[in-house]
């Protein structure tokens, strides 16, 4: 495994939306008595700009595992607040606790992504330390958890995973996520199943999305009921020209807006007479233009 | 009847017609317009209409734009976020209507 290469990270080129068809919890025993909860949690997914040697696409995917820490009270002591971060907690005297048996196995957390592919996510736990003298806010022992996310894209090629090398994490602490958390792993992880490589990186590296906040002053809303219908056009053309629609679906758009509005006045028994479709069209392409138009 | 054998059909005129990747990208963006209209400006619509309901014997051509404006000013302050993925550019776009 020391000899395999990581290619250039890949470039993100599209956010995908993705629905949940499963996510549970991994839930396993411990030798010590402590029950020991991961889930991990897809956040987002992306296609990339690379493809496997088999030509499937490859995803960029964007996840946290959540841990959570149930302990017998004799293993129980004072809450020890702030807990530090993974990385250093592991320098600390800890006791390496193994894992006595998994008691749910869920075998995978299945998302499909919009394009009707399925992302499958699973972890494999590498090592469990107990560090000594550190309790969470329930005053649990405090764990670091050390695992491997497993990711793949195909169902079907459950066998072709590989699992990414665990030398290669890096650790992101979200304290504050949950109260019985032991430790919180965040990072964005790419590749398909049928690739050999599988890369943790920080969500740093990820170029995020830019935001924009939008705000309408009612008075604004008010002032264009009676705006010139040129300034209500050049809205229109200009919220067309970014989705990327030519200018001459324009009067489609507005037939199908008007229509909408007339059969929203008919449907609350309101009269349906252009002189009040106007001044409601306007309204109508105003919030379109200021919430949408990029 | 047309005996195919006949003559060979030219198919490259009539795919060339039915398969344009660019109407197709154009319908796609239509979809994504009219569904984020429907969640925003149609959703702000609809509240304001649910408001002139109770106008619906007051209105006439000269009263409608004071009662619209009646109506606009009733308009709760609503906070939405929304994500706008664009071609190749990723967009967040998180829209906060201040409507007091």
């Amino acid at each position: 495994m020391s000899n395999i290469t990581y290619p250039a990270p890949p470039r993100l080129i599209k956010e995908l939306e993705f629905k949940i068809v499963k996510e549970d919890w991994f839930i396993y025993k411990l030798k010590d008595g402590s029950i020991l909860k991961v889930k991990p949690v897809l956040i987002k997914a992306f296609e990339t700009d690379q493809v496997d040697p088999a030509g499937k696409k490859i995803y960029a995917t964007l996840g946290q595992n959540i841990v959570t820490v149930t302990s017998p009270e004799n293993l129980k002591g004072t809450p020890t607040l702030p807990l530090p971060p993974p990385n250093e907690a592991l320098k600390l005297d800890k006791e390496e606790v193994e894992v006595e048996h998994a008691i749910y196995d869920p075998q995978w957390n299945i998302y499909e992504l919009e394009n009707g592919e399925k992302l499958k996510v699973k972890i494999v736990i590498t090592h469990v330390y107990r560090i000594k003298g550190k309790y969470d806010e329930l005053g649990n022992p405090y764990y670091v958890v050390q695992f491997v996310t497993v990711v793949g894209s195909s169902l079907e090629r459950v066998a072709d995973f590989r699992i990414s090398e665990p030398d290669i994490y890096k650790y992101i602490l979200l304290p504050s996520f949950s109260p019985q958390c032991t430790q919180n792993q965040s990072s964005i992880q790419y590749g398909s199943s049928l690739t050999t490589y599988y890369k943790w990186i920080s969500p740093q590296e990820l170029r995020l999305p830019e935001t924009k906040f939008r705000e309408i002053p009612i008075e604004n809303l008010i002032k264009y009921l009676t705006v010139d219908e040129a300034v209500v056009k050049e809205e229109l053309r200009s919220l067309l020209k970014s989705y990327e629609i030519p200018e001459e679906y324009g009067s489609k758009v507005e037939v199908m807006i008007r229509n909408y509005i007339k059969g929203e006045l008919e449907r609350r028994g309101l009269p349906v007479k252009d002189e009040f479709v106007e001044p409601l069209y306007k309204l109508f392409i105003h919030i379109a233009y200021v919430m949408l138009y990029v | 009847m047309y005996n195919l054998n006949s003559r060979s059909l030219d198919t490259s005129s009539v795919f060339k017609n039915i398969v344009k990747p660019d109407l197709i990208k154009i319908e796609v963006n239509l979809v994504k317009l009219y569904i984020d209209i429907e969640q925003y400006s149609a959703k702000k619509l609809k509240t304001i209409l649910d408001e002139l309901v109770q106008y619906k014997n007051k209105i006439s051509k000269e009263e409608f734009l004071s009662i619209l404006e009646r109506a606009i000013r009733t308009q709760r302050c609503e906070y939405y976020e929304s994500k706008r993925i664009l071609g190749v550019y990723k967009r967040e776009v998180k829209i906060k209507t201040h409507l007091i």
